[in-house]
């Protein structure tokens, strides 16, 4: 008896300290939001203090609306939105296709195909900028959102395909085989029965495609060169020059914006991007 | 088109075509350009005719401190953020996988940095590493741990450690997700079979858990590796590679012959040997991935 009692006293205090740890660790992770979103709110006088305050004296918007009306901010909002919606389409649909095609067919080329997307989901996009850069250029393209959606299509594909084959593996074939029998065409399955099972995945994927050009940083900053072409995370970037004094009220606020995407994205669809993420590393 | 579909060998080749196409035409082609110019003379300031030249590019970085100092610097940083994500990150996920309440909510605060892009973390980073205004200063200096205020970003020993502080904050998380994905893979029996036995936390560590990751943790690694080798948003935005070259790395190395002095070809070649350095790790990643399928 008394055994049981001294076992159960030390998972306790196992818990108790994996809780403080835990605790402290988010503390120290989060912190660095924290700081962005508290001096988000700050006038200049309270940012540049020595001995820096923890909260802003009040939660006024001034940088939020300073940051629009004195940038090109909104040109970035608008481009960033654009580009990573027409992302989202482009994506999607191309991606849905080809994952159906090699989660149900077996082809000669499946293999290969299937290396292939591997491959270049982990390729860095160091080794396209320049040659896509120099391509564009012959094109004429550089500083359209066509040379951004060229080059997002680079690892969007792949991804959201390798995703969706996921997605779709796990849904059984006998009724598919059911509905063939029925006489349905192939496309028909694909869009009736298929589409509508694998649907939370499929939102998933999509908006994952939308994060991915959304945040973007090293093919923007190679294809556009106006101001008014430039994305969100590469106009917030150029804002932190190198000289003057930096506005970092107006640069934290809109930090938190070209954040926000990303957190919602995960928030809403947490489970699946867990799961089409974890996917490929861990099977059974 | 339909009609087409209805047979079905044709079938899965017209649903992979779109997606085949595109990577042929807009990844490949663009590779192979840019693997093809390292062997020409582009430089988009010089206006002469483009011709091959051989292996000179590469035969000049041989010859060029700065490519043996940018080479130097990312094996350093590849290796420095690997072994500090892994160990801090399975640790994390080591707490995680234990059954207390409110689990998935601290999975989802620690997750977090892994969903801002890259080009922001850098930027907040950049912030709290100000040297006059910035917080960390200020709290190291209030727990009496530095005397006086650092140019974290402007000092040639403490920039390349600051900045892979704040890639480490951002490559963390993904390590715990996985890992812990791993963890809860595993089946409950090994562990209780394992306390019949009277094995402690210790032993249950070393004999099961460990080794029920160790193809995931391989996996992770490596994926991790070539994403950080590669890493360009976070040191390009914070430092550009300075100061001097002290955060200097290829990818950075290669962008700034590109963007800076507009020598296509010889950045090119940088590319290309950081495409040679990656094909064994590519490698053996697709391998392990398809012993999985």
């Amino acid at each position: 008896m008394s055994w049981l009692k001294s076992q159960q006293k030390r998972k306790k205090l196992t818990l108790t300290v994996v809780y403080v740890l835990l605790i402290l660790i988010s503390m120290v992770n989060l912190s660095p939001f924290f700081w962005m979103i508290s001096t988000s709110f700050k006038q200049p006088d309270e940012i540049f203090l020595t001995i820096p305050k923890l909260l802003p004296r009040s939660f006024s918007f001034s940088n939020y609306v300073g940051i629009w009306n004195d940038s090109y901010f909104s040109y970035y909002l608008k481009n960033s939105l654009i580009v990573a919606l027409l992302n989202m389409l482009i994506g999607t649909l191309v991606s849905v296709f080809a994952g159906y095609g090699i989660s149900r067919f077996n082809f000669k080329g499946r293999f290969l195909f299937s290396i292939v997307l591997i491959i270049v989901q982990i390729f860095p996009g160091m080794l396209l900028a320049i040659p896509l850069f120099t391509i564009m250029n012959k094109l004429r393209l550089i500083d359209t959102y066509w040379a951004l959606l060229i080059a997002y299509s680079t690892f969007t594909l792949p991804f959201c395909t390798w995703m969706l084959k996921g997605y779709f593996d796990t849904i059984p074939v006998s009724l598919e085989e059911a509905a063939r029998i029925e006489g349905c065409g192939r496309l028909q399955i694909l869009f009736r029965i298929i589409l509508p099972l694998a649907l939370p995945g499929v939102v998933a994927v999509a908006m994952f495609a939308f994060v991915l050009a959304w945040q973007e940083y090293l093919f923007a900053l190679t294809l556009t060169r106006s101001e008014e072409m430039r994305t969100i995370t590469v106009g917030i970037a150029m804002m932190q020059g190198e000289h003057g004094r930096i506005n970092w009220g107006q640069i934290m606020a809109g930090s938190i914006i070209a954040c926000l995407p990303g957190v919602i994205v995960f928030l809403l669809m947490e489970k699946y991007l867990v799961q089409g993420f974890t996917m490929g590393a861990v099977k059974e | 088109m339909v009609k087409l579909l209805r047979s079905e060998k044709l079938t899965p080749y017209l649903l992979i075509m779109p997606a085949a196409i595109l990577i042929v035409v807009i990844l490949i082609y663009p590779l192979v350009t840019g693997v093809i110019n390292s062997f020409l003379n582009i430089n988009l300031l010089i206006v002469r005719p483009t011709k091959f030249i051989g292996l000179q590019n590469y035969i000049n970085l041989l010859h060029d401190p700065l490519f043996w100092i940018s080479f130097k610097q990312s094996v350093l940083w590849t290796i420095i953020i690997l072994i500090g994500e892994m160990i801090i990150g399975f640790f994390i996920a080591l707490l995680l996988n234990t059954d207390i309440k409110g689990r998935k909510i601290f999975r989802t605060l620690i997750l977090i940095p892994w969903l801002i892009p890259n080009s922001i973390a850098a930027i907040i980073w950049k912030w709290l590493y100000s040297e006059q205004y910035g917080l960390i200063n200020y709290l190291l200096w209030k727990f009496h741990i530095i005397k006086t205020y650092k140019a974290w970003l402007g000092n040639l020993h403490l920039t390349f450690g600051a900045v892979v502080v704040a890639a480490l904050w951002k490559a963390i998380p993904f390590v715990v997700l996985v890992i812990l994905a791993g963890l809860q893979s595993i089946s409950k029996d090994l562990y209780e079979a394992a306390e019949v036995d009277g094995a402690s936390g210790f032993h249950k560590l070393i004999y099961i858990t460990i080794p029920s990751v160790k193809n995931i943790a391989l996996i992770t690694a490596i994926l991790t590796s070539i994403w950080n080798f590669n890493q360009f948003d976070i040191i390009q935005v914070m430092t550009r590679g300075g100061p001097g070259t002290a955060t200097l790395t290829m990818p950075v190395f290669s962008y700034e012959l590109f963007l800076q002095s507009f020598q296509v070809s010889y950045a090119s070649a940088v590319a290309t040997i950081m495409l040679i350095l990656m094909i064994g790790p590519i490698y053996v990643y697709v391998k392990r991935l398809m012993a999985n399928e």
